[in-house]
């Protein structure tokens, strides 16, 4: 069977109709990371799935961005297929169209079409044609997609599934069956013919019973030895997952310190950065960063109101002849209140004979010294002035808010807010905060690029990262596990072959006795049923170990063939009841428990060559073999030499790879001439993103498809 | 008593109109402190008081139509945040507001001195005074609003918008 063409149309990035013409020896599909090369894997994938139906998921972001009302539009992965010389076309699609605003997904089909000798084509079931084709047992074994489905025995059926597709051994477990029931049969009706004679009876119960007990033991053992064998794989996978992850591990801890360290800095600059600007305006009273005016005025205002006060005063005090001493300012100016100085001011510039305010002395009898004098009695007079009687004299001004006004002003212009500087204030937070938002910014910027790389690390990883980095604290235990489990496999296997002895003693003693009681023929015919049980289950059994002996040879063959000149092992598969596993193993035959990655993936690709070779040997026919990214653990030199491998393999291998491209000023993808020029192959399809698009919006992503010449 | 300041600080809270109740104060102050959403002014009276200021720096004083004083601080609790986490006291705005007012209102302070007029009179003025120039600055930040929906909704909004109005 080949694979001739494949066809999409609006299935992801491939927007409007995308072709691929395929030959039948290797055709390579490059493309750097993101371009389309595993979205290419996943039409394969799509149309081989029966469970996958029509899904919004799978339609071009594009060209669902584009579409109009009313219109509809296919979404189609088809495939042109050669099989015994005759072509088939395999079409899944499904319609999508947009009505009333709203986006509908219709007319699924999933068909093959027939050609028919007058020419006409007939479409039959997609599904079941396609099981004919290319048999999902098959196809099991045929698709390899990158590092994180590697092992292709990771599941509970796959040895029944290989042994039901290209073993004979599928034909004996019904023989088996039967012969085993008609051995029990003829064993019930031999006891019951022993029972018969009550000595030789009583005899056989009390070795029956015996056996019994010795068959319960046994399978108890049996138990153990198989927790135990599960517990030996689970230690070794651990292990070999350990080795595999170490380095890995070491990078997530150095970029998670380095995160960590970010994730601080990032955070004590948030604290900085308060721009909390409203509450600003009343809690570091910035409201005020243009009231100096107002202020202005209101002292203004307090000055007039107190000048025109002080005139009243006086004229109404030399009018009713107030005995008050008032004093006399040069000029007629408006007098300090009588408050300002205070009381014990006053008294200590009197003291000293000096005027503090001007510095100049004022000694006794001075003009000076007698207007400080009067200042101090009116000062007196004035606090004296609320013990005295309101029928004492009658005051022009009863009320004294101006006075309350003045002390207002003294106040705010000493314990006031500095109103000249707000400005400055308010300019200079604003800048701090840019400056540290700028800071923010390039943090945020560097914190994005360490967890890119983080990200890109694990997703390269198949463990998550909390078991990654716990895996190492493990080591010490899954060693012990794997020592402590082997000694326990060896305990119980040899307590199993002596039960199994003693079990033939037991059973041999019972048919010696039975045959004293029993005719000739009965022993016979029991003996002989007993031999056809052992003929069918050894045969099954010997089937079985050919078939992997033989798989074992072939995956051999492939694995020196991928690692030539380089170190390789020797592959081993191991059977434990219904279950295969693979590993390799070192010349002395101890397991290789920590392949590294290049080595495993070599091992798994062989077993999958092996296979193929299989599948053409029993089925009689060759099966393409399509694989994304198989190659990226592998360095050059082993790059061509995979390639070259399955050039040399003649069979028809679709490869979807980022090998033999490079990045032309860091920014142009492109084909590395000079590599891929060193490579066998027989079709090369180039596939890239159209530029310039929009990293964030999947609606602008669409792929090229160019055949490379 | 000889204190107007007092006087008018603990006097009745100052009206606003009743048509900013829902554009204004309960858009952008914890009207009640009952809002789930955190808001550009912790209290009704901190909304008041910016609005005064607007009011004041860009001299636009409007009468109010329709009185309301539902969100019920007298002036004398105004900026008392003692207590309060992450907020300062700003109680010393009560003097600065009560300064501009004395500038800006027509009182003849002679007359307070001798007894001609009562100091309830003065208050009174005073407080219809600022009540003027908070509705002035309401309407202000209204226009602005309606303007351009967003622009109260950043840092810097309420910020940008009285320092353009010097």
């Amino acid at each position: 069977m080949k694979i001739k063409k494949l066809f999409l149309e609006n299935f992801l990035c491939y927007y409007g109709r995308k072709e691929f013409v395929f030959e039948d020896g290797i055709n390579l599909i490059l493309g750097r990371n993101g371009e389309g090369k595993t979205k290419f894997f996943e039409a394969f994938e799509w149309l081989f799935s029966s469970s996958e139906k029509a899904d919004i998921n799978i339609v071009s972001a594009k060209r669902l961005k584009d579409i109009k009302e009313n219109e509809t539009f296919t979404v189609r992965v088809a495939l042109t297929v050669e099989k015994f010389g005759e072509n088939f076309l395999i079409e899944k699609c499904f319609e999508v169209s947009l009505k009333k605003s709203q986006i509908n997904i219709e007319n699924f089909r999933f068909i093959a079409y027939e050609n028919k000798l007058d020419g006409s084509r007939i479409p039959i079931d997609g599904d079941k044609k396609l099981e004919i084709i290319f048999p999902a047992k098959i196809r099991r074994y045929s698709m390899f997609k990158g590092e994180a489905e590697l092992n292709i025995f990771n599941n509970e059926n796959a040895l029944k599934e290989l042994i039901d597709t290209f073993s004979e051994v599928k034909h004996y477990p019904p023989y088996i069956n039967l012969s085993d029931k008609l051995y029990s049969w003829f064993q019930e009706a031999m006891d019951k013919t022993s029972r018969s004679n009550e000595k030789i009876n009583r005899e056989v119960n009390i070795i029956q019973a015996e056996i019994e007990r010795r068959a319960l033991e046994r399978h108890k053992y049996d138990r153990l030895k198989k927790e135990a064998e599960q517990e030996l794989e689970k230690a070794s996978n651990s292990l070999s997952q350990i080795e595999k992850n170490s380095e890995r591990c070491e990078m997530i801890k150095v970029l998670n310190d380095r995160i960590r360290k970010k994730t601080d800095e990032i955070n004590s600059m948030k604290v900085c950065i308060d721009e909390s600007y409203t509450t600003f305006l009343l809690d570091e009273k910035w409201i005020l960063y243009d009231f100096q005016p107002y202020y202005e005025s209101f002292c203004n205002k307090i000055l007039e109101v107190r000048k025109s006060k002080n005139f009243e005063e006086k004229k109404h005090n030399k009018e009713i002849a107030k005995k008050e001493v008032k004093l006399e300012l040069l000029n007629e100016a408006t007098p300090l209140p009588w408050f300002i100085p205070d009381e014990s001011t006053l008294k200590e510039l009197l003291k000293d004979e000096l005027c503090k305010v001007c510095n100049r002395p004022a000694p006794k009898g001075s003009e000076a010294y007698s207007f400080m004098e009067s200042k101090l009695k009116e000062y007196i007079d004035r606090t004296n002035q609320k013990n005295k009687t309101e029928n004492d004299y009658e005051l022009l001004f009863p009320n004294n808010y101006i006075e309350n006004f003045q002390k207002l002003q003294i106040e705010l212009s000493t314990n006031g807010i500095n109103i000249e500087n707000l400005k400055n204030e308010i300019a200079e937070r604003l800048e701090f905060n840019r400056c540290r938002k700028e800071d923010l910014k390039r943090l945020e910027e560097e914190l994005d690029k360490e967890i890119e790389e983080k990200n890109r690390i694990m997703a390269e990883s198949t463990v998550h990262e909390d078991e990654l980095l716990s895996m190492h604290s493990n080591i010490r235990e899954w060693t012990l596990i794997i020592s402590e489990s082997s000694r326990s496999i060896e305990d119980y296997r040899r307590k199993i072959e002596s039960i199994d002895a003693e079990l033939n003693e037991k059973n041999e003693t019972k048919n010696r006795k039975l045959a004293q009681v029993l005719p000739g023929y009965q022993m016979e015919t029991n003996r002989i049923l007993k031999d056809i049980n052992s003929v069918f289950t050894n045969t099954k059994e010997r089937l079985l170990s050919e078939f992997i002996d033989l798989l074992e040879e072939k995956s051999n063959q492939f694995i020196s063939r991928i690692n030539v000149d380089d170190f390789t092992g020797r592959i081993r598969l191991r059977r434990s009841k219904d279950k295969i596993s693979v590993l390799l193993i070192n010349a002395d035959e101890t397991p290789i428990y920590k392949p590294h990655g290049s080595l495993e993936i070599s091992m798994y690709m062989a077993v999958l060559f092996g296979i193929s070779e299989l599948a053409f040997e029993t089925k009689e026919e060759n099966y393409p073999m399509i694989f994304d990214a198989p190659t990226s653990s592998f360095d050059g030199a082993k790059v061509q030499d995979f390639y070259n491998l399955i050039y040399d393999l003649k069979k028809q291998c679709i490869i979807a790879t980022k090998d033999f491209t490079i990045m032309k000023d860091d920014r142009t993808p492109c084909v590395d001439e000079d590599t891929i020029e060193k490579v066998k192959r027989d079709k090369t399809y180039w596939i890239c993103r159209i530029r310039p698009f929009n990293k964030e919006d999947l609606s602008t992503i669409e792929t090229i498809v160019e055949p490379y010449e | 008593m000889n204190d107007l300041f007092e006087a008018w600080r603990s006097a009745r809270p100052p009206y606003y109109d009743l048509k900013y109740k829902e554009i204004l104060m309960k858009e952008f102050a914890d009207y009640g402190a009952r809002s789930k959403d955190i808001k550009a002014f912790e209290t009704a009276y901190e909304l008041y008081i910016y609005a005064f200021f607007v009011g004041l720096y860009n001299n636009e004083k409007k009468p109010i139509s329709k009185k309301e004083n539902s969100y019920g601080h007298k002036i004398e609790f105004w900026g008392n945040k003692a207590g309060k986490k992450f907020r300062k006291d700003f109680s010393i705005l009560q003097k600065y507001i009560f300064v501009a007012l004395v500038s800006k209102t027509d009182v003849d302070f002679l007359a307070l001195e001798k007894g001609d007029i009562s100091i309830d009179s003065v208050v009174s003025s005073l407080m219809e005074t600022m009540e003027q120039y908070a509705n002035g600055g309401m309407n202000l930040i209204r226009e602005k609003f309606e303007d351009n929906e967003s622009f109260f909704f950043t840092p810097t909004g309420f910020l940008n918008f009285i320092l353009k109005s010097e």
